[in-house]
This record gives structure tokens, C-alpha cells and sequence, in this order.
């Protein structure tokens, strides 16, 4: 028993469940005293809360800092040796590549927990009416569906940009260790909490959790809007980490033109998160006291308006698609110039085109509103700006199209992935201009043709490219090559799969089908096409199976990575992998152009005094 | 090589690392000043021209507290800085005092005399949440002072580290600058 | 050195007080203006001035942009 409680997350997890029995208790026993009316709402928000304030303590994330606050000495994070081995991964550990690592856990795991949500619900869709889901139920899944799986694209993003950005800029860990641990470890309590909802009755306004109807279903969307405030958080932290790393701790001499372009991505995609997610908190924060306090921000009746919550709620929720697609997009553009052996077409271009998305996308909020009666006169300039964002994505269409021309490609599974997401990328920003443009979108509002555009944009900005940077990086993490006969398997399916799940979507949209609707009419037709996109859904998800066999198998029997595997000129793969504990043995040196595959500087970075390891393994 | 190493030992001194902090902090405080930004936006949103019944005179009291406070706490890094540290603790405890009599008089005054409650429409919803969300942000204010004070008063600061307090001072006057924006949004503009 | 140190601290302690001077009297002619029914232009000018004096002078902006140290 004790030996169980060495495991932080369990530990954790077991303080969570005390802190919400003690909040609870709390709130129960002070309602008895006041004699006011035993509410079950409050006792449960509050234990919520309580319980992930108890899971941070129980792991011994505020330790340290309580220990600080009390005047002690701590020691500098870069001075903690920690023990090796696969224990940490389950704790609190200071080093980024640790949580990087944990980071990838909690994002895949969320990742095949809100596709089975979304199976579940696909399968009801089968046949008309209802086969074995209530419809309560089936808006909880769709719910859910939704903001498990947008927590895991963020966990993704920061697995990515934890292990590898530091390594990118020669660092040797994040700018504030401590902060970062702490930015992981929230995020689980509040993937938890968000899951719990399912316990208390669900919710059914879907993951946008529009009042008044949330104002008044059942208590579900309470747990609902805590843990989207928490994983918001972890974000939020986050992203302040990383723009403090990007900013800080680059090796001197890397200039911030001569950085890998990912890092300018990370750094578009975090300037977004670290503002704009305080607007979603802000927004279910005020729900949330609605629903408590009956405060008057949105019911009509008691003084409110509900389109205010549709602004401060797509001010972030916007914006947060291009948090998901631009690291992404970053990847494609990091993994093209290794591929196909040649200079990425028009760096700074494409660097200051990631800071373009970032700022126009805060500007563009209001086009999911044009149908909801918001103040006329917004809808034009709401549409101007929305087609502006084609602009700078188009910078980077572009841009990859002319680095892939007459390049000497060389099609390993990291490059089928990012030629996929360049294709599906595209799909989803062709099918955009209709749903920007008001006269179209008041058609194609609310159906399926917007699931399946959105999907489009989802699977090529961030699945993709996060697959291919999991092939990609994995040597560096693990020291083993995964297979590539189980990757292209993987690859094929998923590609085939999702074409024909969104492209099915988007038609039958078209034709007139409702999105978030459990039940629809046999005579409209609807039937083939919903059993084909749902066999579609499947074979999507067979081929994340694929993965998970492969990432399993690889992890144990691949092939040892020796080297600089896929001859890159980026300094992690200078070193040995896996990643040695400190990075790297000496400090980095920028000699050259990151991408100048071609010729002209020979080496990028030079590590002094170390062997290069590309050259060992060649 | 050798600007090379002493580059990268650069980057691990206490004032490099300072700059980062500091970075780090002002970082937090844009992000905070969203939230409160979103609370600006709701009070002109549903309010508009109208704003609520409150007492001008708790208002401006309260006002001025927060404004001296904030001058104590400038003077409380002035003076640690020049190794005075009896005038950085003297200057804490003031702010800190003032910090504690700015929330009895929002939450332990103005709350109670308010004609409404945040349950009445949304002058109440917006009122109780705007003060409130400051109130809280005061609150971990005074948390902050309290433990620069206990830390000040056991000698851990000095002239040449004390990021502590200025951590702190900046939160503190983070959190007056909100109410130089809520202050006229809840009391002074429109009409009753 | 150390005097001179030392006068630069002073001197931060004038500025403190002068600033405080200035908000003590931009809040007086807020409150005057606030009741007597000006413009709200007015006030918001005056709270981005006020903001600002706060923001220079007291949680000292400029430094997160001085590359040396130093409190």
C-alpha cells in the first residue's frame, strides 16, 4: 500500500477525492447550520474545486513554493538531480522532457477517451430515432466529444512544444521549471473533474455550453465548466512558459530569425493562449455564478443577454483553433526542409505569417454569431476580417509548396503524415470562405457541412502533423525507430477514413442535416450516408489503434536509433538519443542557416569539443 | 569559444535570471488583465449608459486607501532597495493595513448598504462580480504582503535580492490599476 | 559610488511622492467630474492617465526591457 503512494498521480488522485469530500462536507454542514435549503449544486462545485486544489497538494506541486513563502531555501531547478528511471513519469518531475513525455500520455489517453465518446455516439446515428442512447445522453457525448478532445489537442501541443522547443534553442530546460510542472499537473485534476460531469446528470448544451440552456440543465455542466477553467489554466501557464523560453533562453547567438520556425509557431500559438483563454474562463466563470448565485449576466428575464456570452466565449474559442492548427503548421513546416532536402521557402515569411494568424485571429470572432441575432452591422466587418486569416495561411501554402517543388523527396512515414495534413489542411481551408461569407453561412449554419469543415481544418492543422511529429521525434524520446510498415498502414487508413468521413459530413450538411441532432428523419435519405461516415469513423479509429500497437511494439523490440536518423540539420539530432539528461554536454553555437539543406553553410549549430553524432553514425 | 562560455554563464546570473522573472510576471499580468477586461466589457454591455445605485461616499474613501497604499508600497521597495529595513517593514505593514481596510470597505460595507443583491438583474450581477473578482485579487495580495512581511522582518531580504517584494509591489499595483479602471465603470460613468 | 547610489534612492523616494501628488489629484478631479455628470471620455482619459503613471512609475515597465540587471 505505501509502495502505491511512491506514484504522485496516485497519491494525487487520492488527494482529490478527499478535498472533495472535504468541500462537499463543507458546504453541506454550513448550509445545515444556516438552516438555508440542502442544494447538492454548491456542495459539488466547491468540492470539485477543493479537489484539485487536494490533488496539487497530495503530489506535491506547491511544496516547493510553500516552502519558498515560508523563506526556506530552494534549490535552483537546473541543480535537482533527479533520479532516472520510469517512476518519475507517474510524478512530479522538474524536467521538461519528463513532462513533455507526460504531456503525450494524458493527450493520447484523452485522445481514444473522447473518439470512443465519439464512436458511441456515431453508432447511434445509425438508424433513425433512438437505439440505445437517451437524448440527454447523447448531447453529453457530443459535449464531451468536443472539450476532452480540445484538451487533448492542447496536452498534445504542449508535449510537443515541452521536449522539444528547449532542445530546438539549445536550452537546457524551460524558463521556470517549477511553473511548468505545475501547468501539467492541473490540467489532470481538470480532465478528471470534466469527465465527472458524466456522473452528475451530464449536460446538453454541447461543448459550447451556450444560456440560457445551461443556465438550466441539469448540474453536470458545472463539473463541465471547472474543468475547462483548470485545463484552461494549465494552458495558460503554459504558454506564459514558453514565451518566457523562447524570449530567454536561447543559446547566445541564435537570433530569433535563426530559430527553428516551430519555435515561432509555438511562440504565435502561446501569445494567443496565455490572453485569449482567460475570455472562455471568464465566460463559464460567469455561468457558473449564474447558476449558483442566480446573478442575472445571461437569463433575459432576470436582466441578462445571452449573446454577451457568445462574444466573450468565441473571443477565445476562436482564436483557440488557431492555438490547435499552428504548432501544426509549424511542424509541417519544421519536417518539410529534412524531407525533401532543400531550404524552406521564404523563412521569415512564413515566420511572420504565424504572428499574422495569431493577430487577425483575434479579430474574427463574431462569425460563429452571424445566425445568433447579434448587432447587424458587425456581421460585414466580421466577414472581411475572417477572409483575411486566408492571407497569411496562404504565406504558408505557399511556402510549402515551393519547398516541396523539385525537392528530392524522400517519403518516410513523418512525410506521408505531413503530406496528408497538407492535403486535409487544404480541404478544410477551401471549405471555409462559404461558412465566412454571411450570405452562405446563414445556409450552412448549424449543419453537418460545418462538422466537417471544422474536422477538415482539425485533422490537417493538428492530428496529422502531430502524428507525423510523434514518428518524427519518437527516436529522440525512446532511442528506437518505430516501425515503418505499421506506420503507412496507419497513414493509409487514416487518410482514407477521414476523407471520406468529411467529405460525407460536409455533403450530407448540404443536403440539410443538423448537427447535434440524435434523431433524424428516414425520409430525408440520411441513412446511407450516416452509416458511411460512421464506418469511416471507425476505420479512423482502427488506425489510431494501428498507432498505439506501434508505439507499444517500437518502444520495446524497435530498432535502436543510432544517430542522426533522418540526417537533419537541427540540433537535437546532434546529440545521442535518447536525449541525454542535460540536453546538451556543451553549450550550442550558431554557425550557419537552420534550413540551408542545399549547400552554402555547412552545420547549423556546432557543439564544441563534443563529437557530432550524425557524422559518428554515418 | 571563450564569449561563447561566458555567454552561456551570463545567462545563469542573478540579474539574467531577474529579467526573466520579471518577464514571466509582466506576462501574468496581461494575461490577468483579460479577465478583468472581460468584466469592463460585461459592465457597458448590459449596463450601458445606466449605472448602479452605490454610495459615493464609500467609493471615494475606498478609492483613496487603494491610491495610498499603492504610494506605501512603492516607498517599501524604494526602501529595501537602500537597505532600509525598517522602513520597508513599516512601509508593508501600512500597505498591508490599508490592503485590509480597502476590503471591509468593499466587501464588509459597500456590499451590505448595496440596494440589491447579486441575485437583482444585472446591475447586481455585474456589480457583486466586478468587486468581488478585485476583491479576490486584493485578497492574494495581501496574502503576498504578508509573506514579504514575515520574510522582511527575518532579514531575507537585501539592497541586491529582493525579487520577492518586487513581485509583489508590482502585483499590488497591478491590482490598483484595475480599480482606477473599475472605480469611475462602476461609480462615476453614465447615470443612475 | 555608494553616495551617489544612495542620492538615486532619495530621489526615488521624491518621485514616489510627487506621483502619488499627481493620482491623489486626478482622482479629486475624477470624483468632481464623475458627480457632476461630465462626459465619460473624460474619465476614461483620466484613468489611462492615471494607468499609466502607475504602470511607469511605480511597477517600473522599463525594466522588462533593460538588458541590465539589477533591482
Amino acid at each position: 500500500m505505501r509502495k502505491i503512494f511512491q506514484y504522485g498521480l496516485v497519491r494525487g488522485i487520492f488527494g482529490q477525492i478527499l478535498g472533495m469530500a472535504l468541500g462537499y462536507g463543507l458546504v453541506t454542514v454550513l448550509q445545515l447550520l444556516s438552516g438555508a435549503r440542502l442544494r447538492a449544486e454548491p456542495a459539488w462545485v466547491v468540492g470539485g474545486a477543493f479537489g484539485a486544489i487536494g490533488f496539487l497538494i497530495a503530489l506535491g506541486a506547491f511544496t516547493d513554493w510553500f516552502r519558498m513563502a515560508k523563506g526556506e531555501n530552494v534549490p535552483e531547478p537546473e541543480e535537482i538531480e533527479e533520479p532516472q528511471g520510469g517512476k518519475r513519469y507517474w510524478g512530479l518531475s522538474y524536467d521538461h522532457k519528463v513532462i513533455g513525455v507526460q504531456y503525450g500520455f494524458l493527450s493520447l489517453f484523452l485522445l481514444v477517451l473522447g473518439g470512443l465518446f465519439g464512436l458511441i455516439f456515431r453508432t447511434e446515428l445509425l438508424a433513425p430515432q433512438l437505439q440505445f442512447l437517451s437524448f440527454n445522453l447523447f448531447n453529453t457525448l457530443i459535449g464531451l466529444h468536443g472539450m476532452v478532445l480540445i484538451a487533448s489537442i492542447l496536452m498534445g501541443i504542449a508535449a510537443i512544444s515541452n521536449y522539444i522547443i528547449p532542445l530546438l534553442i539549445g536550452a537546457r530546460d524551460m524558463a521556470f521549471p517549477r511553473l511548468n510542472a505545475f501547468s501539467f499537473w492541473v490540467a489532470v485534476p481538470g480532465a478528471l473533474i470534466l469527465v465527472w460531469s458524466l456522473a452528475l446528470g451530464g449536460f446538453e448544451t454541447g461543448w459550447t455550453g451556450y444560456p440560457p440552456l445551461s443556465i438550466r440543465g441539469p448540474m453536470g455542466v458545472q463539473m463541465f465548466f471547472l474543468g475547462v477553467w483548470l485545463v484552461g489554466w494549465s494552458s495558460i501557464l503554459g504558454a506564459l512558459n514558453l514565451i518566457a523560453t523562447i524570449l530567454r533562453m536561447r543559446t547566445p547567438g541564435m537570433s530569433m530569425f535563426r530559430m527553428p520556425i516551430l519555435a515561432w509557431s509555438v511562440l504565435a500559438t502561446s501569445i494567443i493562449a496565455l490572453t485569449a483563454t482567460q475570455l472562455i474562463g471568464l465566460s463559464f466563470q460567469l455561468v457558473l455564478f449564474e447558476r449558483l448565485l442566480g446573478m442575472g449576466f445571461f437569463e433575459p428575464s432576470n436582466g441578462g443577454n445571452p449573446i454577451l456570452f457568445q462574444h466573450l466565449f468565441w473571443f477565445y474559442s476562436h482564436p483557440a483553433v488557431y492555438i490547435f492548427v499552428l504548432p501544426g503548421l509549424g511542424v509541417i513546416s519544421e519536417l518539410l526542409p529534412v524531407f525533401v532536402r532543400k531550404p524552406l521557402f521564404g523563412y521569415k515569411w512564413v515566420a511572420m505569417s504565424s504572428l499574422g494568424i495569431a493577430l487577425v485571429g483575434f479579430l474574427v470572432w463574431a462569425h460563429h454569431m452571424f445566425a445568433a441575432g447579434m448587432e447587424e452591422y458587425l456581421r460585414v466587418p466580421f466577414m472581411y476580417s475572417t477572409l483575411l486569416v486566408a492571407v497569411p495561411t496562404g504565406v504558408k501554402f505557399f511556402s510549402w509548396t515551393a519547398t516541396i517543388w523539385q525537392g528530392n523527396i524522400r517519403l518516410r512515414v513523418p512525410m506521408l503524415f505531413i503530406l496528408g495534413s497538407i492535403i486535409i489542411f487544404l480541404l478544410g481551408g477551401i471549405t471555409g470562405p462559404m461558412l465566412g461569407t454571411v450570405s452562405t453561412d446563414l445556409h450552412l449554419t448549424d449543419t453537418y457541412y460545418v462538422v466537417g469543415h471544422f474536422h477538415a481544418t482539425m485533422f490537417g492543422g493538428y492530428i496529422f502533423p502531430f502524428f507525423a511529429a510523434l514518428y518524427y521525434w519518437f527516436p529522440k524520446i525512446t532511442g528506437r525507430q518505430m516501425s515503418e510498415k505499421l506506420g503507412q498502414w496507419q497513414f493509409w487508413l487514416l487518410f482514407i477514413g477521414f476523407m471520406v468521413m468529411s467529405l460525407g459530413q460536409m455533403r450530407i450538411g448540404m443536403l440539410g442535416m443538423r448537427r447535434r441532432i440524435a434523431d433524424y428523419d428516414p425520409a430525408m435519405g440520411f441513412q446511407i450516408p450516416n452509416i458511411i461516415i460512421t464506418l469511416a469513423g471507425f476505420m479512423v479509429a482502427i488506425s489510431v489503434l494501428i498507432l498505439f500497437i506501434n508505439l507499444y511494439r517500437s518502444a520495446r523490440f524497435g530498432k535502436v536509433a543510432v544517430g542522426n536518423v533522418w540526417q537533419s540539420r537541427s540540433p537535437e539530432w546532434q546529440i545521442p538519443s535518447p536525449t541525454p539528461q542535460h540536453n546538451y554536454p556543451v553549450p550550442l553555437r550558431v554557425v550557419g542557416e537552420p534550413y540551408d539543406y542545399a549547400g552554402g553553410s555547412e552545420q547549423y549549430v556546432e557543439l564544441d569539443g563534443a563529437a557530432p553524432a550524425a557524422h559518428a553514425a554515418d | 569559444m571563450a564569449t561563447q562560455t561566458s555567454a552561456v554563464e551570463h545567462m545563469h546570473s542573478y540579474a539574467y535570471k531577474l529579467r526573466t522573472s520579471r518577464i514571466g510576471l509582466w506576462l501574468f499580468i496581461l494575461s490577468d488583465s483579460f479577465v478583468f477586461a472581460g468584466l469592463l466589457v460585461t459592465r457597458f454591455y448590459l449596463l450601458g449608459g445606466h449605472r448602479p445605485e452605490l454610495e459615493q461616499m464609500v467609493g471615494v474613501i475606498v478609492t483613496s486607501v487603494l491610491l495610498i497604499s499603492s504610494f506605501f508600497m512603492n516607498r517599501a521597495e524604494v526602501e529595501i532597495s537602500r537597505g532600509n529595513r525598517k522602513g520597508f517593514i513599516t512601509s508593508t505593514a501600512i500597505t498591508m493595513a490599508l490592503g485590509i481596510a480597502f476590503l471591509i470597505g468593499v466587501v464588509g460595507v459597500e456590499w451590505q448598504i448595496a440596494p440589491f443583491g447579486p441575485a437583482d438583474g444585472a446591475q447586481g450581477a455585474v456589480f457583486y462580480m466586478m468587486t468581488g473578482m478585485h476583491a479576490f485579487h486584493v485578497l492574494t495580495g495581501v496574502v503576498f504582503l504578508g509573506i514579504i512581511l514575515r520574510n522582511g522582518l527575518r532579514g531575507h531580504y537585501s539592497p541586491e535580492r529582493h525579487w520577492a517584494v518586487e513581485a509583489a509591489a508590482n502585483y499590488w499595483h497591478f491590482v490598483d490599476v484595475v480599480w482606477i479602471f473599475y472605480y469611475p465603470a462602476l461609480y462615476l460613468i453614465g447615470t443612475l | 559610488m555608494e553616495t551617489s547610489h544612495d542620492q538615486e534612492k532619495k530621489m526615488e523616494l521624491r518621485r514616489g511622492v510627487l506621483v502619488f501628488v499627481v493620482l491623489a489629484v486626478l482622482t479629486v478631479i475624477e470624483y468632481f467630474l464623475g458627480t457632476h455628470g461630465a462626459p465619460g471620455i473624460f474619465l476614461w482619459l483620466i484613468a489611462l492617465l492615471k494607468a499609466g503613471l502607475v504602470i511607469w512609475f511605480y511597477m517600473h515597465i522599463q525594466r522588462a526591457f533593460r538588458e541590465e540587471g539589477g533591482h
